[in-house]
């Protein structure tokens, strides 16, 4: 079945970017993100897994930071 | 002796950056062989693309790990233009972020749904997809 993915994208006033991750159920989530990860150079700062991460098919938030 | 000085950014797609400076309406000539960039009392280095902020230049210069760094006289810039170096890296980075955080949503077939810019400058972007 098709899932909608939705991408929460936060772009501070010196270029750092955050990405937010919702309706992705499972590890899907952080897939998701690498896209953005590998355009902006990889320097993760930041990585955060909410609880719901770890229960399968429930909605998912991940907060990945970004500096350019 | 010379006054440039680089800072390390990520940047490392030039037609990202050169969107985000059409968006900025800043002037730049670009070459692969080299561009002159203009600094301190006519002091010139090469740099891949030159930004043009009147009398002097902000050179965009290739660093060995494939980013890109920028290189000015960023006190010269200072006093004609009335920018700092952290304004104007940060300004460029912030384009520079977003002209490519677009860029790679499109081609990972994500639409932007909404966009807002807040007072600080800071652009929250909503994108979707189904898949």
């Amino acid at each position: 079945m098709a899932q909608r993915k939705e991408l929460e994208i936060t772009i501070s006033p010196s270029g750092e970017v955050q990405v937010q991750v919702k309706c992705i159920p499972g590890q899907a989530c952080v897939e998701e993100t690498k896209f953005l990860e590998d355009a902006l150079g990889n320097k993760i700062v930041d990585r955060q897994l909410t609880s719901d991460y770890y229960q399968p098919g429930v909605t998912t938030d991940t907060g990945v930071t970004n500096r350019t | 002796m010379s006054h440039f000085t680089t800072v390390a950014t990520k940047i490392n797609d030039l037609v990202a950056l050169t969107r985000a400076l059409d968006k900025l309406k800043l002037k730049y000539t670009q070459a692969e062989e080299g561009v002159v960039v203009k600094g301190w009392r006519g002091q010139t280095s090469l740099a891949e693309i030159s930004i043009h902020m009147g009398r002097y230049d902000i050179g965009v210069v290739k660093n060995e790990d494939g980013t890109y760094g920028l290189q000015a006289d960023w006190w010269g810039i200072e006093t004609t233009v009335g920018k700092t170096e952290q304004e104007m890296v940060d300004e460029l980075n912030r384009e520079y972020a977003y002209q490519k955080v677009v860029i790679a949503c499109e081609n990972q077939g994500y639409q932007i749904e909404d966009q807002q810019v807040a007072e600080d400058g800071t652009v929250k972007l909503s994108v979707s997809k189904w898949g």
